[in-house]
């Protein structure tokens, strides 16, 4: 239960944090265009605690009451990037309940387990996007249609736009596991398509 | 938006200065100085200030008055050096202050983001009803009657809104959205559905070997940033064979301009596994 709130209040200063940083951003780090992507700090820079993350204030004096990420993060499922957790364990495993509905406590998500497979030149494995574990955290409109049309192929992506934070960039590399974790996305190797196609969605 | 977002900053910025749950104990003298710094500048110069000054709702200014009441009495109880006393009221500045930005904004921006929370939801429907009339299709399902029924129930959410009445009309929005949403998981539940890679022409082809030319060069500046060039040969082998792939780049951007596109493909595909050696030598696992 403990973590649980830790977690919570994490998120909510990180919330607090992307909105002033945004507000102070403007006019500001236009010229590096992988600047956006903050999750690929190098290992060391990542998680860091508040007074040093680039993010707060560290001459306010409060700055340095915030809890640690690292802190926040201990009981959690752990991952090989981004800040180090795998925030799709943490929510099968109950580690965390995020809330569905900003106004209603009780809501719950309706995960919607549908799989796309887009096939992909060259030996790099095809990639796999899963509805079930982003619709256990995110409503359809936060996709469709502003970022795809609900249309099997319809929207052009490659790995370019993403890496610019442009397409599945929007989100993975600053709120979700960063581009660098390939094997999450690029989940279904050639040889064994035709096993898996036919194998049920989801996990 | 930028008044909410002034907001949402100096409620941050109240919650980093202030911690709800810090115990009523000493009070820092230090601390409190700044603490009346702040206040000052969030009742009289800060975005805030302005944003009530302007809103020019009574409300609005009323609460700032109060707040500037109680910075001075917070004032009058720092010359006693009556310290908890002063950091009590200051807290109460701050607090009547934000209730003062709240009142200033409440009909311009709530009813905005209502406005503009309703029009994306609009969209969203829109999208998702087209998706499951091509669906049930795709399934020989007969959903007539129920894509009459969320046409209807469309219609009379833009209706409410035109007339006014944007609770109701949202209320009435989501009952279709859930209802669409629903519908889709139902006959999609399971489902795996393959995006294939078909070529329209050796044309379209080149232009995603481009593509993949990009994402690998990016792939090598990105992950390279992680490698911190302590390894001087490696260093060494990565720039030759970078070197390559960009010399048959511009072969291939030179085939492509004379329309030959298959030769274009063929360099590209060329460049690309240069730079798949590169992405490994630098420890990036690409398999093949
Ligand atoms: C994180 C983003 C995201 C979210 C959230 C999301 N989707 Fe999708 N959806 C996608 C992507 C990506 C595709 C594939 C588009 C493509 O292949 O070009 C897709 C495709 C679809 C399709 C097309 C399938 C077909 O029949 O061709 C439907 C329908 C759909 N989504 C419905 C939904 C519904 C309903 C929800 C909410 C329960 C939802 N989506 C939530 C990203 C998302
Ligand atoms: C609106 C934000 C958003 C977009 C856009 C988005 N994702 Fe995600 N994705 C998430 C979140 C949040 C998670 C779960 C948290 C995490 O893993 O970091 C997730 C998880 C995943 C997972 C699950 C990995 C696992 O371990 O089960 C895959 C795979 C994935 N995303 C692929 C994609 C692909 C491919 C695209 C683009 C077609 C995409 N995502 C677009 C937010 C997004
Ligand atoms: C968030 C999910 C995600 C992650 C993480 C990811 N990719 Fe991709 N990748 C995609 C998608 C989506 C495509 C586009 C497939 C399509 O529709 O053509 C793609 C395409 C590619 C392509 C084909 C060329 C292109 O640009 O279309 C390559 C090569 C590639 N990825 C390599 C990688 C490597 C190497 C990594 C790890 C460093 C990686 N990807 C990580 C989602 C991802």
């Amino acid at each position: 239960m403990k973590h649980r709130t830790l977690a919570g209040r994490f998120v909510a200063a990180a919330a607090t944090v992307v909105i002033c940083a945004g507000a102070a951003a403007t006019g500001l780090g236009a010229a590096d265009p992988n600047s956006f992507n903050r999750l690929l700090a190098s290992p060391s820079e990542r998680n860091a605690p508040p007074t040093l993350d680039g993010i707060h204030d560290p001459q306010n004096p409060g700055t340095a009451l915030l809890q640690s990420p690292k802190a926040a993060f201990e009981l959690l499922p752990k991952s090989p990037g981004g800040n180090y957790v795998n925030w799709v364990k943490a929510v099968q495993e109950d580690k965390i309940q995020p809330r569905y509905d900003r106004l209603d406590a009780n809501a719950k998500p309706i995960p919607l387990d549908m799989n796309i497979v887009r096939e992909v030149k060259g030996s790099m494995p095809d990639v796999v996007y899963p509805h079930k574990q982003h619709t256990e955290w995110l409503d359809c409109a936060n996709c469709h249609p502003s970022l795809f049309v609900p249309k099997k192929g319809a929207n052009p992506i490659s790995m370019a736009e993403i890496l610019l934070g442009q397409k599945c960039g929007v989100c993975h590399g600053k709120v979700a596991f960063p581009v660098t974790e390939c094997a999450r996305c690029h989940s279904l190797p050639k040889q064994k398509k035709d096993q898996q196609a036919v194998a049920p969605a989801g996990k | 938006m930028d008044t909410r977002r002034t907001l949402l900053c100096l409620l941050g910025a109240a919650w980093v200065l202030f911690p709800p749950a810090l115990p009523a104990q000493e009070v820092d003298r230090a601390a409190l100085l700044l603490q009346v710094d702040f206040v000052h500048k969030l009742i009289e110069e800060s975005s805030a200030a302005k944003q009530v000054e302007e809103a020019g709702i009574p409300e609005a200014a009323e609460l700032r008055a109060t707040a500037r009441e109680l910075y001075e009495q917070a004032q009058q109880e720092l010359k006693a050096e009556a310290l908890p006393a002063a950091k009590a009221l200051l807290d109460s500045a701050t607090k009547k202050m934000f209730e003062a930005v709240r009142a200033a904004g409440k009909d311009e921006v709530v009813a905005e983001k209502r406005g503009v929370d309703f029009d994306n939801r609009l969209a969203s429907l829109d999208a998702l009803v087209k998706a499951l009339g091509e669906i049930s299709k795709e399934k020989g399902k007969d959903s007539a009657a129920l894509l009459a029924q969320l046409a209807e129930q469309r219609a009379s959410a833009v209706s409410l809104r035109t007339s006014g009445d944007l609770g109701k009309a949202r209320t009435v929005l989501d009952g279709a959205y859930q209802q669409t949403r629903q519908s889709i998981e139902e006959l999609r539940r399971g489902d795996t559905l393959v995006r294939s890679l078909n070529f329209a022409s050796k044309k379209e082809e080149y232009a995603y070997e481009l593509d993949r030319n990009d994402t690998h060069r990016m792939l090598l500046e990105v992950l390279s940033k992680e490698r911190s060039g302590e390894d001087k040969g490696l260093e060494e082998m990565v720039q030759k064979l970078v070197a390559t792939a960009n010399e048959k780049r511009s072969q291939a951007e030179h085939e492509a301009s004379m329309q030959r596109f298959e030769n274009g493909i063929a360099l590209l595909e060329e460049a690309t596994t240069q730079l798949i050696r590169a992405l490994r030598l630098s420890g990036t696992y690409i398999p093949g």
